[in-house]
């Protein structure tokens, strides 16, 4: 079937609107490594897929709250049984921390200086019904490398996620894990 | 065929941008410079009545703002009528809009002034109890009890980063609202029972 003139002049803004929608909010990291910037390695404990936002912080938190912009999307499964991948886990070259399933871990770019809150979508091993909402906030410092860990409090099997924030630091060619203390966990809104 | 080709991508541009029109979860603090007033007794005031519902706009871009305790906040100033031994003040907020991810309210604070222009130590916040009007949408009430020396009356937006009110859309789904320096409140004085 061939469109008419007209009809095509109807569709093609529904169609290009349409597209809008339905990408909705997802831009992409905005942060390049020409500005002040930290580098972050997104590591699962164990198997889940979790998706990270950047947030404007708040006193709490609901996961129905805007965001800024999508952080990280990464998905760990050991058991996994695609045969044909498109694209690995993005890597900077940041220094290894341990030896480590490739699909557990992801590096991204984040700018640095001033308190980056971060919200996590956590899907908990394979149950797709298990979500855990956690936001936190913490400065990165420029410069500096970190590993943000999502592991799960309950067992692999739970339903809860938490995150823990260490800087990544090297010397003598050895790397170390310094834990961040001044993290603020934001609670979910009650009432 | 470029002309189509722009209308096109203007029209998707604006639906893009407004699917992703949701207020900030904190407001923008209103900057300094636009302070209206250099002391309590200069500032504006209209007289309210007992039992009248006074209906004020406030907009954060061109309403007038003061520095309060909890940082600068727009604001509407009454006098109230002489010889009213006890009196409560009554504040309606209302939320913005029914769509709720696009809502937000004014947090309604209320500071009392002697016939000095002295803030009375009183409690400036109130919890607000949410309800709903028929054909006019969803608020939250505040009360406040009248000091027996108040003289003035000062409406004003609170702390912007203050707990925020949850309200569940009809599919259940929990929204926890922003506060903002724009938006519509109903100040009410009453007599005391």
């Amino acid at each position: 079937m061939k469109c008419s003139r007209e009809w095509s002049t109807f569709l093609l803004p529904i169609f290009t609107a349409g597209i809008g929608l339905i990408s909705g909010c997802a831009g992409q990291p905005t942060t390049s490594a020409d500005v002040p910037n930290s580098r972050i390695s997104f590591r699962f404990e164990a198997p889940g897929t979790q998706r990270i936002f950047e947030v404007q912080s708040s006193d709490c938190f609901l996961p129905s709250d805007p965001t800024i912009q999508p952080i990280m999307d990464m998905s760990y499964d050991p058991n996994i049984t695609t045969l044909i991948r498109f694209s690995g886990p993005r890597r900077l070259g940041m220094p290894v921390t341990g030896e480590y399933p490739e699909q557990s871990y992801a590096e991204t770019r984040v700018a640095a200086g001033h308190p980056l809150a971060l919200r996590f979508r956590v899907f908990v091993g394979n149950n797709i019904y298990a979500q855990s909402y956690q936001e936190v906030v913490f400065t990165p410092r420029a410069g500096a490398d970190y590993e943000v860990l999502t592991t799960y409090p309950d067992g692999p099997r739970g339903e809860k996620a938490a995150i823990q924030i260490a800087q990544i630091t090297q010397q003598d060619q050895h790397v170390k894990l310094v834990p961040v203390t001044d993290v603020t966990i934001i609670p979910t809104c009650s009432g | 065929m470029l002309s189509r080709l722009k209308y096109v991508s203007l029209i998707g541009s604006i639906l893009l941008a407004s699917g992703c029109a949701r207020p900030p979860v904190v407001a923008e603090p209103l900057s300094d410079s636009r302070i209206c007033c250099k002391s309590l007794a200069s500032i504006p005031t209209e007289t309210l009545q007992i039992g009248e519902v006074r209906s004020v706009h406030f907009d954060a871009a061109s309403s007038p703002v003061l520095r309060f305790p909890e940082g600068n906040g727009v604001f509407a100033a009454f006098r109230l009528p002489d010889q009213v031994p006890q009196s409560s003040l009554r504040i309606r907020t209302w939320l913005s809009s029914s769509v709720l991810p696009v809502a937000t309210f004014v947090k309604p604070n209320a500071m009392f002034l002697d016939a000095d222009f002295h803030i009375i130590d009183s409690p400036r916040d109130a919890s607000l109890l949410l309800a709903a009007a028929t054909w006019q949408g969803i608020y939250g009430e505040a009360m406040f009890a009248v000091p027996a020396r108040a003289v003035y009356l000062i409406v004003y937006s609170g702390d912007a980063r203050a707990k925020r009110l949850i309200v569940s859309s009809a599919n259940g789904n929990r929204f926890a609202i922003p506060f903002a320096y724009s938006g519509n409140i109903d100040v009410t004085l009453s007599r005391s029972e």
